[in-house]
């Protein structure tokens, strides 16, 4: 009984005796995110400002005010690039995210700060992101499928992949 | 009957102990519980983005405003840096900067910038963007000035002029008609130091930080701590002396029971 016991504390007590630091940090610079996603000819940065309805929406899907009122954007005629900041728990998380032909291309976690929740940067997680589109309801037309103990990281990678379809239509109409 | 007498007496002494332990210890446990359950729904209750403004408990805590760091004036804007963050007119901007390199103010637009980024921000104190400068610059951001309503910076000796919107920043070459005023730095005068402490220490402690502390005891330092350990300790008491009551009680009961059908 009483190994059984045992075993049940330290399966348990795993992640804290794991430590806190987890596996944050920078993984990736902005520069080699942006010419994987332009490996020919990497566009000027233009910027677009988030004003009016554009940023009701956008801070309808954050569920929150967004921070600054202009954001830069990579964009080559086909595809655009977006590097932005959303908090997970308490710190910004930087996630980059490629949109072309209105669906995603691909996603990815730049920088992590907090102690808790990098498991998004990993494919299995960001894959699910492929392909993905926004419905009539402003949301991603499919389910992401969570990591147990990353909810809010999950949560802030979903709200920038949605920000960013939403943000590459508005510079398909201005283009 | 003397051992009998014995039993009865010590069983009403330890009756009495419980009792005075659970008395003397149910304002502790009240507090206990609610403080643990308000810390349990602190984030949706929004004790982790509420402040405290009592002063006293901000010196208690030790909260200090540090000296600035930097600070300049443009155009009856100020930009200071306290520790990492970056106050404008006073207010907290959100920003965290490890240096402040120059401030200027352009139309509607003010622009601050570190070693290797700048943030640029409405007159009123939004963000507009925080433009990581990094990859264009030959080095650190030197110092910041403006020429006929445009950003200058000065890095590694080279100059670059930002465009009209201040989105990017361009190799410049100054012709010699043109002078920049280079920002300069200047010490915040008494209000606004008055101003900045105010909003440094507004921000110094939360609510669920005050509560935590309460209900660990550690508001009060070590005496806090113990006097909770030992609130824990009577806590611990009080459940054993309890189960041991009621056991008693239980046998007792059942001992009568069992004579009586006898």
């Amino acid at each position: 009984m009483l190994p059984r016991i045992a075993l049940l504390l330290l399966l348990a007590t795993g992640p804290a005796i794991a430590g806190p630091g987890g596996e944050a940090g920078r993984y990736l610079e902005a520069d080699e995110y942006l010419q994987s996603v332009f490996p020919a000819d990497m566009p000027e940065a233009k910027t677009l400002w988030v004003t009016g309805d554009v940023r009701d929406a956008v801070e309808r899907m954050l569920e929150h005010r967004f921070a600054s009122l202009r954001v830069r954007y990579w964009y080559d005629g086909m595809r655009s690039a977006w590097i932005l900041d959303e908090i997970g728990k308490e710190l910004p998380i930087t996630i980059g995210v490629a949109v072309a032909d209105g669906a995603i291309d691909n996603v990815r976690v730049l920088e992590f700060r907090e102690s808790r929740g990098w498991e998004v940067r990993y494919p299995f997680f960001t894959d699910q992101f492929s392909e993905a589109r926004l419905g009539s309801d402003q949301r991603l037309d499919r389910k992401i499928d969570g990591i147990s103990g990353a909810t809010l990281s999950v949560r802030a990678v979903t709200r920038i992949a949605s920000i960013a379809l939403l943000l590459h239509d508005q510079i398909d109409d201005v283009n | 009957m003397t051992s009998t007498n014995g039993k009865r007496r010590a069983r009403l002494w330890f009756r009495r102990g419980h009792r005075w332990v659970g008395l003397s210890v149910v304002v502790f446990v009240l507090f206990l519980a609610i403080s643990g359950m308000t810390l349990n729904h602190a984030s949706d209750l929004g004790l982790d983005r509420r402040y405290v403004s009592w002063s006293w408990l901000l010196d208690a805590y030790g909260i200090q405003t540090p000296d600035p760091s930097a600070s300049y004036e443009d155009a009856r804007h100020r930009a200071t840096l306290l520790g990492e963050r970056l106050f404008l007119d006073g207010l907290d901007t959100g920003q965290r900067l490890s240096m402040l390199t120059g401030f200027v103010a352009v139309d509607q637009l003010v622009l601050a910038t570190a070693e290797q980024g700048a943030h640029l921000f409405t007159a009123s104190g939004d963000l507009v963007e925080s433009i990581d400068l990094q990859a264009g610059l030959p080095g650190p951001i030197e110092r910041l000035g403006q020429v006929d309503g445009r950003a200058v910076i000065q890095s590694n000796g080279l100059l670059f002029r930002s465009d009209a919107e201040f989105a990017g920043f361009e190799p410049w070459a100054i012709s010699p008609s043109k002078e920049i005023r280079w920002s300069a730095p200047s010490p915040p005068d008494a209000a606004e130091l008055t101003a900045l402490d105010a909003a440094w220490r507004g921000r110094g402690l939360t609510v669920e930080r005050m509560v935590l502390d309460l209900h660990s005891g550690r508001i009060f330092d070590m005496p806090g701590v113990l006097l909770m350990d030992l609130v824990a300790l009577c806590m611990i008491v009080l459940g054993l002396s309890g189960l041991m009551l009621s056991n008693s009680r239980y046998r007792r009961e059942n001992g009568t029971k069992s004579a009586k059908r006898d």
